[in-house]
């Protein structure tokens, strides 16, 4: 069984590694980019699944999910999950549903484990 | 003085005048009267004693006639009784004598008898014939008890001797008793009044004038004073009528001035009066009754009604206007047509155009609006007009957008203005809320950022602290990842920095932060700092240099803490900010009393346009937000925020895409006269 692939767009980078170590150990291959461009760019791979931060340099996460969805029949479709440490009643992202698949979690109230159980449910790796 | 004194005066003035000038007609006309009078009182008396002289001249002729006579002068000496009947007695009757009495020359009497066979002859003593002899022709008078008679004697002579020049013979007496018969017929013929001493004297309604009249005895005295009484009832006429009409004239000019007065005070005076006492008192109760008279008071009152109702509305427009322009919201009124009649100060302040511009137009035409959605507003879905249409009183949020093109947010309450029932205009109140929406978002920014910025390191502590557990659930003796350490440092800092600047930023705000004065060696605090962010230069492979010109001496006398935060922003900034591989700089000088250091850094630069606002709180240049969406703008405006208590200042200059320059400046550490906080 190939290993499923996960893109992690995330600029801080203790959060990047800890989320990409995790998901390593999970057994998942994964891409880190630190910036929206670098994320924008790496979706070129095609990931399975996107975790994707909003306060990104660059490009936000919302640009990134924004392009992705309306640039072609692979983006509008790969679930993306959005982590952040926004609330949600945060303007910034109070229009997230517009671009589903999509599910947030707030990095502060959810664990390691909960963001791999989450990326497992979604891509139904059991 | 009032008018109604003026009229009493000036009709009290004028009655006086006219009965002064009746007064001195009565009295011209009672002198003239008496004038008169005088006139002919001489006269009247003249002809008095005329009347009686010719009344008196029988009698004379008859005494002095048959006494010259022969047959008198045979009969004294041989009386003859019948020639006494035939020619004595019947004399009686014809000459209208009293009595006649005869002497001769010794004076003895012999004839005498009166009218009534009565008579009792006079007692004429020696002295008296004596006289009556020597007179030859007397007059006299005498008064025996109450009765008067009048005398004429004669001497007796012959025929031949008319002139009484030969002895007298005798005497021959004739008297005439001057009782009320008499008196009567004098009165008839005189036409006067008569009256003896005895009796008093008449009251006279009529114009008359009186004389004595005196009556003498032999001896020329006084036996009797008459008062001749002569009436003048024309001259009465005339002098009644001249009254009648004297008071006539005076009766009806009093009742013409009466009423002239009457009409004066009443209809002219009382309501002048009236008129100027509500006026006064301003009680225009009165003016009102006044006004429906169709007299000219009328008008007069209806006019200074008008006119104090004109003053009012002016009055208390003037007081409207004045605090319409004074309240601090914008107020615009409309009227039917939704021209604009109103536009204070606070209206022209909002939208930028003066009231005289405004006045007259639409209010569509001064400015537009949108819903708070952003939706724009046709002309008559302005809550103005809407008031105007529907009546009712609105109040709703909107968005304005000034002929400038300026927008703001303003809550507007519009009111319709109604008079007697109809709607004659609408008037709004209109708030900017700008700044109140303004803090009420940046309140919630400041919530929104401050969460995150702390949910950030909190996070990275819960991941690692769950990868340590999880590590030893595994194995004891597995080792801990190497990099857990750093990453919960970094994340504890930055829990730290953060809550240390939310807490400098409210002191701050309320005044209660203390700067100490210490002398510090500015080198040491950026050796600390640069330590600090060592790692962060590293990732971005930056080269940090630090020229320093002070040879050595770059001690500042400032607060350890507070300048420590101030290099870390700074520091931290010029790192966080440069590009991959770029250059950051580090000056120190001297100058005067002052430390001045410069930190520059290479990189994308703060935006021209932003320039003014970077030291305000919780701003970020929006090139650095999407370099380094962390953060929360408050390091700039803590870092000159506590200069300025430290006496010291900063500033920048920066060139976008080439390099940023930080320059600030400190009290140095070797001025004793340095300024300290």
């Amino acid at each position: 069984m190939t290993k499923k692939h996960i893109l992690v767009v995330e600029d801080d980078t203790v959060s990047a590694s800890l989320l990409s170590d995790k998901l390593v150990s999970a057994g998942f291959e994964v891409e880190v980019a630190a910036d929206g461009e670098q994320g924008l760019e790496a979706t070129k791979n095609k990931p399975d699944l996107i975790l994707l931060d909003i306060l990104l340099p660059k490009m936000d996460g919302m640009a990134l999910m924004k392009a992705l969805r309306e640039g072609g029949e692979w983006g509008a479709q790969v679930p993306i999950i959005i982590t952040s440490n926004l609330s949600p009643d945060d303007g910034a992202i109070n229009k997230v549903a517009t671009y589903a698949p999509v599910f947030y979690l707030m990095k502060a109230e959810h664990s390691l484990d909960d963001v791999v159980e989450k990326t497992k449910e979604i891509l139904k790796v059991v | 003085m009032k008018i109604r004194t003026k009229i009493t005066l000036l009709t009290s003035a004028l009655v006086l005048v006219s009965l002064l000038l009746v007064l001195g007609q009565y009295l011209l006309e009672k002198e003239r009267t008496s004038l008169f009078l005088e006139g002919i009182k001489k006269e009247e008396q003249e002809s008095f004693n005329r009347l009686l002289d010719l009344s008196g001249s029988e009698l004379a002729i008859f005494a002095s006639d048959y006494s010259y006579w022969d047959d008198m002068v045979e009969y004294v000496h041989n009386p003859d009784p019948v020639f006494a009947k035939e020619n004595i007695e019947t004399s009686l009757t014809t000459f209208k004598a009293s009595e006649i009495y005869v002497y001769n020359a010794n004076r003895e009497l012999i004839y005498g008898r009166d009218l009534d066979y009565l008579a009792v002859p006079p007692v004429f003593g020696e002295d008296l014939f004596n006289q009556l002899y020597k007179n030859r022709l007397s007059h006299f008078f005498t008064r025996k008890n109450d009765t008067l008679t009048e005398f004429r004697v004669a001497t007796i002579h012959p025929t031949n001797d008319p002139e009484r020049i030969t002895e007298p013979q005798g005497l021959f007496v004739v008297g005439k008793r001057w009782d009320k018969g008499h008196l009567s017929i004098l009165e008839e013929l005189s036409g006067t009044t008569i009256v003896p001493s005895s009796e008093k004297a008449p009251g006279l309604r009529v114009v008359s004038l009186s004389f004595p009249y005196e009556v003498m005895d032999w001896k020329q005295e006084i036996v009797e004073t008459f008062t001749i009484i002569s009436s003048f009832p024309i001259v009465d006429v005339v002098q009644q009528t001249s009254k009648r009409q004297l008071l006539v004239i005076t009766a009806s000019s009093l009742l013409v001035l009466l009423l002239v007065y009457v009409f004066l005070h009443i209809l002219v005076g009382r309501p002048i009066e009236a008129l100027s006492r509500s006026i006064q008192k301003k009680d225009y109760r009165l003016m009102k009754k006044m006004q429906k008279s169709p007299s000219e008071f009328g008008i007069l009152a209806k006019l200074v009604l008008d006119f104090s109702e004109h003053e009012l509305v002016l009055e208390s427009k003037a007081h409207d206007e004045a605090i319409l322009s004074a309240v601090g919201s914008g107020l615009i009124a409309v009227d039917k047509e939704k021209k604009i009649t109103l536009f204070n100060m606070a209206a022209e302040r909002l939208f930028g155009i003066t009231a005289e511009k405004a006045l007259g137009l639409r209010i569509d035409e001064v400015f537009q609006a949108e819903t708070e959605e952003g939706a724009s507003l046709a002309g008559d879905e302005f809550p103005l007009t809407r008031a105007l249409g529907t009546k009712k009183l609105i109040s709703e949020t909107i968005l304005c957008v000034r002929p400038d093109g300026m927008k703001f947010s303003a809550v507007v309450t519009a009111t319709p203005i109604v008079l007697y029932g109809e709607i004659i205009g609408a008037v709004q109140d209109l708030r900017d809320i700008t700044a109140e929406k303004t803090l009420e978002r940046s309140k919630r920014d400041f919530i929104s950022l401050v969460s995150h910025e702390l949910r950030t390191p909190l996070t990275n502590l819960t991941w690692t602290v769950e990868q340590l557990e999880s590590a030893k659930n595994i194995s004891a003796s597995t080792s801990i990842p190497e990099s857990t350490v750093p990453y919960m440092r970094s994340a504890l800092n930055r829990i730290r920095t953060l809550v240390s600047a939310i807490v400098d930023v409210s002191k701050i705000e309320n005044g209660s932060i203390v700067a100490a004065s210490k002398v510090l060696k500015f080198s040491s605090l950026l050796a600390l700092s640069l330590e600090d962010l060592k790692l962060a230069i590293k990732a971005k492979n930056l080269t940090v240099t630090i020229n320093e010109e002070t040879s050595g001496n770059d001690l500042v006398k400032s607060d350890e803490r507070m300048l420590e935060i101030i290099v870390n922003n700074l520091v931290s900034n010029a790192v966080r900010y440069s590009n991959e591989n770029g250059q950051i700089r580090i000056t120190t000088r001297k100058e005067e009393s002052e430390l001045v250091v410069g930190i520059v850094n290479t990189g994308p630069g703060i935006p021209k346009e932003e320039q003014t606002q970077i030291f305000s709180k919780m701003f970020r240049a929006t090139n650095a937000k999407l370099l380094s969406p962390d953060g929360i703008g408050l390091g700039l405006y803590i870092s000159k925020s506590f200069l300025e208590l430290l006496g010291g200042s900063i500033s920048f200059t920066s060139i976008p895409d080439q390099e940023t320059v930080f320059t600030i400046r400190l009290p140095h550490g070797l001025q004793s006269s340095g300024k300290q906080v």
